[in-house]
């Protein structure tokens, strides 16, 4: 047992886990954050991807001693207080989450692309969700979802700009 | 567009939708119960071997080891198909594939039973394998992997299936055309992203409680009890949300026995969660499909007859084997009318993971091969693939060959759709070389008449409850694996009740609380569940309506219920909130609530045995068109777009529908270029084991790989589908597949008759298809074979030498041109050849120039020097435009120049430096030329005798026959030297296009034609000018002629400008055009023909 300090969705959490253990064991059985979801525990699928320090990364690969006192963002941490995040809501209105498994890691790396890149081209979105396996929807639906984000953003940071 | 209906229709967000991105969805693996064990199972490295012995004392001994069940605590056989009950959760005494489960350790920690498996000391007998379904069919001794149902049996089979309707030799025989076809359909695997996982819990008073990501919870709470030998009123099953199953998942598995019995040995809760690797091995895939097709049909393209031999691979065990075996078969009778059918299938069992149910169970593989059958058919016949699907399309309300009743039909409306979207008729047989589009159709069950075991119960059920607040709770027993059965519920019962969606909530899939469902398979949820919450909605909607009608003294049937309100119909002015509408209704009628309940019609089906298996209440319709480029460098397919068209009765919400549409098609893409569920022969030093059990190395496409995707929803309102509505999960994968094979042949003319259609197979492909090229045909199988180029009627006979010089009839003894077999239909040389020659007529002032025959010899005169090539328009594959510059024959050459000389005098005037457009304006002239009537329709239509292309010019308004006012007399010979000689033709192969040149060559020699005899040339040399087209008449019996060029006055002399043979290179002529008919024998005349100037 090694005790190990995150920071994850904005909280200071601190808990026992094996010395072993992966960021994606720690997230699921140390701190009971089941969102992030294990489809291969070897790095191919990407369900397991959450957002550390702004980038992309596979839980599941990642040693979560390599995390002590860094940002992690998870599904669960995505929303803006009672609000759902743009990705949330518009993954929800255009259908771009059926089984909903792979859901949380490609919206992890569809929030990292939106912070890097606000206004990404269908072949940008399509590039950032490479590492994101989808069984369901063909991701046509997902694009969509993306893009509707985007916009929404991109509406909302000009509405409250300088 | 919505007509009616205040919810159904309308793109609705899902009921789990936002639970699902938000990461609050718990699935199976995010449960954990307090003082929860993990579960490892220990799984056979042999493919086949007897077990002789095992000992867990070791493994139950070490400290964490709460539990070790082996094969022997389970000894009741089970199968999801009750007449095949070959399984046994834990292997008793045989393992029948590398990963079959021996036994089970529950610790405290994961790591501790995957220690304590190694403990397990197990003795095995290993015994011969089989890896091949036709190794396994011809074993004439044991030990078979099954035991023999009938002494002196072959245990290696699982079922045979023989099944025929019509006179299916009659209509083989009476056929114009049959068309045979051997095509292999690779195993591939459901893959979803969730892993298999279970926890069982024994709760010490006899109650069990199974929590698993399966679609089946129903069949699975039957087969514990059984197999456990519980009551089943003990034993509860719930299905949390399932991270996609894809008929992966339908049935039960071995870990979901063993975190049961794990959990009553122990007294503890137990999880069991598959590693990715116990995914693939688990299985219960696509079967391998070896499949050979005899497809007969008419000179109109009408089906006669069809003829099936299927074998299947099935794995280690039955699963749903006995109704692969049937549906392999009994589903391919429609979309297309089959005066006869015959089909025999047989299912083999193997040492490798068992084969199941996926996507589209039994019907995707026959159905590629069909469908590519069809489109060798269309190209034989030269008709449009679209139009002979079409021909052949059921009638409304027709039934199928095989006896099933098709209630609605959309098929037409699908094919329709995607001709149009895709941009269809300016694309198939148009593209440049590498690139091309091809179609499909299928059909697909809305579930199955007749459940998996015998009863007659509902198929399924809903049961709704109604509370004061106005909250409307639906228990409904199917089960959501993504597809959007709870929302589907829900927009029913808000469509019925009037409540808003937010008010609904679903409960599903919990054996305790919910009705029966007998789970999410065969596409049957929308049709079965739809129905029966309708059923159920609707009885508490009546006593709303009586309630509410009688506080306002009108008819029931006068009270709306939408919107959240109740309504008056005559007065829309009065309402209710639907809250106080309940009120009123609980006030009258007690406490709300209903069951409602779908059972499916019995009595019809096919009146034979096994008429029953495929019967189904509405049949979906289905069509795509692919678009893909194809590198032949390296046989990489890239698939631009599939436009998806999908008949699924109604969309309830067309959003959902289309995303299974997207979903099906981007699977069928995935098999049919990417995926491969194989396994090591003994030669690879591990027989039977899994090639590439990673989501790394078992290829599925990433977003990268996927192509655009297009839905185009069909709705052809079922009579008995709720609200009109028929499946959408599963019956749009079908066509992607052989869509796709269809356009690599559209775009490169190799058939790829097996999956997938990698880089090194469609390289081989393309390889071979070069070689036999080069052999000049010497390999050629018949149409579709991608064999050796044909010739036109005048090239054939230049072959022979019956022309440019060479002194020798033309015999029996014909060749095939092996020219053309390097090159592309178009290159990048040839526009840059063509921009350069208008240019330079341009630059000329030819664009200018008085005379239009100026244009034409000064353009032709720049090619002087061109290598003569004969074939060039004889590539393999479908008839096709070819724009090749580089190397001409004396025809070829003849219309090129026409071509440039047209784009040169255009107005306005064709820019040369604009690609698309001037490569468009190209195509289009050159098509007009070189077919009959302007229109490209296949081999026939290309008008390979001169003298037709002559007249046909003049009727196009391109030239003005001379050759009779030159003093030309009429030729009274008969032109039939193709159908004579059909051998030489490597598209006349096909009778149908043979008849269709045979058709065309009585006509012409019915028809007069003219020509100048030898004799009287130098007497009319003056009414030639610079610039005619001049045809030389061949004594050839059966052609009419035998050279081509262009009139040339040069120093007082007339001359032909043309490709000869004999000097392999584009030449003004030394002699006189006179002199040279005179002097070579087997020409006996011309023919002239003006070009007529387009300015």
């Amino acid at each position: 047992m090694e005790i190990v300090r995150l920071r994850v969705n904005g909280d200071e959490r601190v808990c026992g886990v094996p010395a072993h253990y992966t960021l994606l064991e720690t997230l699921r059985y140390g701190l009971g954050l089941t969102g992030s979801k294990q489809g291969c525990d070897k790095g191919d699928c990407g369900a397991c991807t959450v957002v550390l320090d702004g980038m992309a990364v596979l839980s599941c690969l990642t040693p979560v001693r390599e995390v002590e006192g860094r940002h992690v963002r998870t599904v669960e941490g995505l929303s803006r207080g009672t609000e759902p995040h743009p990705l949330q809501d518009e993954f929800d209105l255009a259908g771009a989450a059926q089984c909903g498994f792979c859901t949380p890691g490609i919206l992890c790396s569809a929030a990292a692309l939106l912070e890097q890149n606000p206004s990404p081209s269908r072949n940008e979105i399509r590039a950032a969700l490479a590492g994101n396996l989808c069984r369901c929807t063909g991701y046509e639906k997902i694009y969509d979802a993306v893009e509707a984000a985007a916009a929404r953003e991109r509406t909302r940071l000009a509405a409250s700009g300088p | 567009m919505n007509s009616g209906f205040s919810a159904i229709g309308r793109r609705m967000r899902k009921v789990d939708g936002l639970a699902k991105a938000s990461g609050r969805a718990r699935y199976t693996d995010d449960l954990r119960l307090p003082g929860m064990l993990h579960g490892k199972i220990l799984r056979s490295p042999h493919p086949h071997a007897r077990i002789v012995s095992v000992d867990a004392s070791a493994a139950e001994a070490m400290p964490g080891v709460h539990g070790v069940v082996t094969g022997r605590d389970m000894p009741t056989t089970y199968g999801i198909i009750p007449w095949t009950p070959d399984e046994h959760p834990l292997c008793v005494d045989r393992v029948r594939y590398v990963g079959d489960g021996v036994a089970a350790v529950a610790a405290d920690e994961e790591e501790t039973a995957l220690a304590a498996l190694d403990r397990i000391a197990v003795e095995y007998e290993e015994l011969p394998a089989y890896l091949d379904p036709f190794d396994a069919i011809a074993a004439r001794s044991g030990p078979f992997i099954h035991e023999p149902r009938r002494p002196g049996g072959n245990g290696n089979v699982t079922k045979v299936v023989k099944l025929a309707f019509g006179d299916v030799d009659g209509g083989l025989a009476k056929a114009d055309i049959v068309v045979e076809g051997d095509y292999f359909f690779e195993g591939t695997t459901h893959t979803p992203i969730e892993p298999h996982c279970a926890i069982g819990l024994a709760e010490g008073n006899g109650k069990l409680t199974v929590w698993s990501a399966t679609q089946v919870p129903h069949y699975l709470h039957r087969e514990l009890a059984r197999v456990l030998e519980m009551d089943p009123a003990m034993v509860r099953v719930v299905q949390p949300p399932v991270g996609g199953a894809f008929g992966g998942k339908s049935e039960p598995f071995d870990l979901e026995f063993c975190v049961a019995k794990l959990s009553m040995k122990t007294g503890r809760p137990v999880k069991i969660l598959y590693t990715r690797e116990e995914v693939f091995y688990a299985h219960r895939g696509r079967h391998p499909f070896h499949m050979k097709y005899k497809t007969g049909a008419d000179r109109d393209g009408r089906l006669t007859s069809v003829d099936a031999e299927i074998v299947m691979d099935g794995g280690a065990y039955a699963s749903f084997g006995l109704v692969t075996t049937y549906y392999a078969g009994q589903l391919l009778t429609a979309p297309y009318r089959m005066p006869a059918y015959r089909f025999h299938s047989t299912r083999a069992y193997t040492n490798k993971p068992a084969c199941g149910p996926k996507r589209g169970h039994g019907s995707v593989q026959p159905r590629f091969a069909f469908e590519v059958q069809l489109d060798r058919i269309a190209e034989a016949l030269t008709l449009d693939p679209v139009e002979l699907r079409r021909r052949n399309a059921l009638e409304q309300g027709e039934a199928t060959v095989n006896g099933f009743r098709v209630s609605s039909n959309g098929f037409l409306e699908c094919l329709d759709a995607v001709e149009k979207a895709s941009g269809w008729r300016d694309k198939h047989r148009k593209l440049p070389f590498g690139r091309g589009v091809g179609v499909a159709g299928s059909t697909y069950i809305s579930g199955t008449n007749y459940p998996v075991y015998p009863n007659d119960m509902p198929q399924s059920g809903v049961q709704i409850q109604v509370d004061r607040s106005g909250r409307v709770s639906v228990f409904s027993g199917a089960s959501e694996i993504g597809q959007g059965a709870d929302s589907m519920v829900a927009y029913v019962t808000a469509e019925e009740l009037g409540v808003p969606l937010k008010h609904i909530r679903v409960l599903a899939g919990d054996t305790d609380f919910t009705p029966v469902d007998l789970g999410a398979y065969s596409s049957r949820v929308t049709f079965m569940l739809g129905n029966a919450c309708i059923d159920a909605a609707r009885k508490i909607k009546s006593q709303v309506q009586q309630a509410v009608a009688k506080e306002w003294g009108v008819k029931p049937g006068e009270v709306l219920l939408a919107g959240g309100l109740a309504v008056q119909a005559g007065d829309t002015g009065v309402q209710m909130p639907i809250r106080d509408a309940f009120q009123l209704a609980e006030a009258a009628f007690g406490t709300l609530g209903a069951t409602g309940s779908y059972n499916t019609p019995k009595d019809i089906h096919g009146s034979y045995r096994g008429g029953t298996i495929g019967a189904s209440p509405a049949y979906s319709f289905t069509a795509h068109v692919a678009e893909v480029d194809v590198d032949p460098e390296t046989g990489f397919v890239e698939v631009r777009k599939i436009w998806i068209a999908h008949d699924c009765g109604r969309a309830l919400n067309p959003l959902l529908v289309e995303g299974q549409m997207e979903g099906s098609a981007y699977m069928g893409f995935a098999e049919a270029l990417m995926e491969e569920h194989v396994f090591k022969s003994a030669d690879e030093g591990r027989a039977g084991l899994h090639n590439a059990p990673s989501l790394l190395d078992y290829r599925i496409p990433t977003s990268l790989d996927t192509p655009a995707l297009e839905s185009l929803i069909v709705e052809s309102i079922d009579p008995e589908g709720p609200y009109g509505a028929k499946e959408a999960g599963e019956g749009p994968l079908h066509p992607s597949i052989p869509a796709i094979a269809n356009a690599i042949y559209d775009a490169v003319g190799v058939r790829m008759n097996s999956l997938p259609f990698s880089p090194p197979r469609v390289w081989r492909a393309l390889q071979g298809a070069r070689t036999v090229r080069r052999d000049g045909g010497s390999g050629a199988r018949g149409p579709g074979s991608g064999a050796a180029a044909g010739a036109m009627a005048l090239c054939a006979a230049l072959i022979a030498g019956a022309c440019g010089g060479v002194q020798e009839e033309a015999g029996e003894t014909l060749s095939l041109p092996a020219a053309g077999a390097e090159r592309n239909w178009e290159t990048e040389r040839d526009w840059e050849i063509a921009r350069e020659r208008v240019a330079w007529a341009r630059e000329e002032g030819l664009d200018q120039a008085p005379e239009f025959g100026d244009v034409v010899a000064g353009i032709g005169e720049q090619f002087v020097g061109t290598a003569y090539e004969p074939g060039t328009l004889e590539l393999p594959g479908p008839e096709r435009l070819v724009v090749n510059l580089e190397a001409l024959d004396c025809v070829t050459f003849v219309e090129n120049v026409l071509v440039l000389a047209r784009l040169v005098r255009t107005a306005p005037p064709v820019s040369s430096s604009d690609t698309g457009q001037f490569r468009a304006a190209y195509r289009r002239e050159l098509t007009r030329i070189r077919y009959r009537g302007g229109a490209m329709d296949g081999y026939a239509s290309r008008l390979h005798y001169f003298s037709e292309w002559i007249s046909d010019a003049e009727d196009k308004g391109l030239v003005q026959d001379l050759s009779r006012r030159l003093g030309g007399v009429a030729d009274p010979s008969v032109v039939d030297f193709m159908s004579t000689h059909p051998a030489a033709y490597r598209q006349l192969a096909d009778p149908a296009v043979l008849a269709q040149v045979a058709e065309i060559e009585a006509r012409l020699s019915a028809s007069p034609r003219f020509y100048v005899p030898a004799r009287d040339i130098e007497a009319h040399s003056d009414g030639i000018r610079t610039g005619d087209v001049i045809a030389a008449t061949s004594t050839v019996a059966g052609l009419d002629v035998a050279h081509t060029g262009i009139a040339v006055w040069r120093d007082g002399k007339l001359r032909l400008l043309h490709a000869p043979l004999a000097d392999s290179h584009v030449q003004i002529s030394e002699n006189s055009l006179a002199q040279r008919i005179r002097d070579i024998q087997g020409q006996d005349g011309i023919m002239v023909a003006r070009p007529v100037d387009p300015a």
